[in-house]
């Protein structure tokens, strides 16, 4: 007992200072973190191997978002969670900024939006982070958000952006040259989280496991499915962490197609430890699938 | 009251029309399969929005089947990021924090109807009073709710002249006993068991004046909840309520249900509830529910058996249910 209230006292000597920062996601989490460093302390709502469209909403979230200075959140309407969460934290105080609000958007609908459209989003396909170029918009929007919360940390975090967007840079270069085969390769996923990252990486998205977004696959949509796959000759059948195999292995064992996990964020998978992490772990994957 | 609802389908239809500063606006509404008759239990409609940065404001308006009147079941202003010293606050017509199922809408139940237990002691339409409400995170480690308020009305019960407590669909329900003024208080705690496993106890006490007399309830509830991925949960939930009025016994009652979705799509589980010497009955049922959301919580279909034993009369009742929501989609609250 003694042990965890002098634990508790160091921790909360060692936390006050600095920035307490809350993020809906673990990407958000790991690029404030890395642009933060030492002057804050990060806690993520949704863990990097859940769905980030159904969060549940838990009064222990409410009450990290008590005590914190800074809200995260994705924007465009996925993680409308985050609005209920932050309501019952009772901080009068929390700044709260929306991460997509320099974000150049995909798929905004050019009509009326209803749910005959399954689980569209109003303001365009918001997995936008998949694209490691709107990393860098994210680092620039959370070190303006940071600045903001601690002037005096200023030099520190401009400084700790230099160096993400130098990462960045580096990596999306040799990404592109590595895995310069992946250009047009056809490929097929489960839910509709990939728009940035083909675009980026120069992939060709072939339908979609989901017949509308959130809606499940039925087996009309499947039989759909195999006949596509067999005629475009998909070879590699993309999916979140979070779903289920059983309906892409339904598919790969009639086609012969290869059914892939990939990292949709942060800790979706093991070893995927880090933003950049996502975007080294995916390209592996996606090229040793399709035998390049 | 035609009035009334030409005044609403005008606003909504404004709403539609206008900007995204609008009101949320939902519909929700059912099919009942009751001994082979069909009915519904009306439609619901709601209107919610941020009044201002600080506030916010829910309506909640239901149109029984077969009845002229629109009822307002909730109308409210609550305050949750606005007040000092982590204050809340709630005012208008809603349903105060007393136990759990009281402030929970019939369509977001697992199961189909209210547990007997419950609707003897809170009412078939549950408690919805009018007036305010105050709450305070207290501060410790964990989430920790203390609220109180007071209501112009307590909790009014309802029988149905058939004698059949709570059937869905009926029409012809009176008000037979109005306590006024109420006050209750509740204290409730939530803690993360692991990152997928919660529990949430509340103790809750309401006190209200009647005609007959003084009116208390005391209450104990839990809930755990499981949930480790988007195809697995286990939900289990309970109550018990100790009634003491100027009866010379106390009256006892308790329902527990738990709830498994074993897939994305389906889920089943059971509900038990007791009561003693409520409305000079003993009340017993087990039920058993199943349950299909084939896309999402915007359609919903229930299968429920149930077998009560009222009073020493038994019965089995077999209820389906197709439930539907229409506007935006929302999480729910835990």
């Amino acid at each position: 007992m003694q042990r965890i209230c002098i634990g508790l006292i160091l921790f909360l000597t060692i936390a006050s200072g600095r920035v307490r920062v809350v993020t809906a996601t673990t990407d958000l989490k790991d690029i404030t973190e890395a642009i933060g460093g030492d002057r804050v302390t990060v806690t993520s709502i949704a863990r990097g191997n859940q769905d980030p469209h159904y969060v549940e909403v838990l009064p222990s979230y409410m009450l990290k978002v008590k005590k914190a200075d800074l809200y995260l959140m994705v924007g465009m309407e996925l993680d409308l969670w985050s609005d209920r969460i932050i309501d019952g934290s009772r901080n009068r105080k929390l700044r709260i900024v929306d991460c997509s609000k320099d974000i150049e958007r995909l798929e905004v609908p050019t009509r009326k939006v209803d749910a005959s459209l399954g689980d569209i989003h109003r303001f365009g396909n918001p997995h936008y982070w998949l694209d490691p170029v709107n990393g860098k918009v994210l680092a620039r929007t959370i070190t303006e958000a940071l600045v903001e919360a601690d002037p005096e940390g200023r030099a520190v975090f401009e400084a700790n952006l230099a160096e993400f967007e130098r990462q960045v840079d580096e990596r999306l270069a040799h990404w592109l040259e590595e895995y310069a085969s992946l250009k047009d390769r056809k490929i097929m996923f489960y839910h509709n989280s990939w728009p940035y990252f083909t675009r980026r990486f120069g992939l060709e998205t072939v339908q979609f496991l989901e017949p509308k977004p959130g809606v499940p696959p039925s087996p009309a949509h499947l039989n759909r499915l195999l006949d596509i796959v067999q005629k475009d000759t998909i070879l590699v059948v993309g999916m979140e962490s979070y779903f289920s195999d059983q309906t892409p292995r339904f598919l790969a064992d009639r086609t012969g197609a290869k059914v892939i996990k990939l990292a949709q964020s942060v800790e979706a998978l093991p070893g995927v430890d880090s933003y950049l992490d996502v975007f080294d772990y995916n390209l592996h994957a996606l090229a040793e699938a399709l035998g390049d | 009251m035609r009035k009334l609802i030409c005044i609403i389908f005008i606003n909504a239809g404004l709403g539609l029309a206008q900007t995204t500063m609008n009101p949320d606006l939902s519909v929700v509404g059912d099919l009942i399969i009751d001994d082979g008759e069909l009915t519904t239990s009306g439609v619901e409609l709601a209107i919610q929005g941020y009044v201002n940065p600080f506030a916010r404001a829910d309506v909640f308006l239901h149109k029984h089947a077969g009845e002229g009147a629109v009822e307002l079941e909730e109308a409210y202003l609550s305050i949750e990021r606005g007040l000092p010293l982590g204050l809340g606050l709630r005012s208008g017509c809603f349903r105060p924090d007393l136990g759990k199922i009281n402030k929970e809408h019939m369509h977001t139940y697992a199961f189909i109807q209210a547990p007997g237990a419950v609707t003897a002691v809170l009412g078939d339409e549950m408690w919805s009073g009018t007036g305010l409400e105050v709450d305070v995170l207290l501060p410790l480690p964990w989430y920790s709710k203390l609220s109180a308020g007071g209501f112009a009305n307590g909790i009014a019960h309802h029988h149905h002249e058939d004698g059949n407590e709570g059937e869905l669909g009926e029409d012809h329900e009176h008000e037979s006993e109005k306590s006024q003024p109420a006050y209750n208080a509740r204290w409730s705690h939530f803690v993360d068991l692991t990152p997928v496993a919660h529990l949430e106890m509340g103790v809750s006490h309401f006190i209200g004046t009647a005609d007959e007399g003084v009116r208390r309830l005391t209450g104990v509830d839990f809930k755990f909840r499981w949930r480790p991925d988007r195809y697995r949960s286990l939900t289990w939930q309970g109550e018990y309520f100790l009634v003491e009025a100027d009866e010379p016994e106390p009256a006892h009652a308790v329902y527990t249900f738990a709830n498994l979705q074993f897939s994305q799509v389906w889920n089943w589980g059971v509900v038990l509830d007791y009561h003693s010497d409520i409305e000079e009955e003993t009340h017993y049922s087990a039920g058993v529910f199943l349950g299909y959301s084939p896309v999402e919580e915007s359609s919903v279909f229930r299968l429920a058996v149930t077998g009560v034993d009222q009073g020493g009369e038994r019965e089995v009742m077999v209820i389906g249910q197709i439930i539907w929501s229409l506007g935006p989609h929302k999480p729910h609250r835990f």
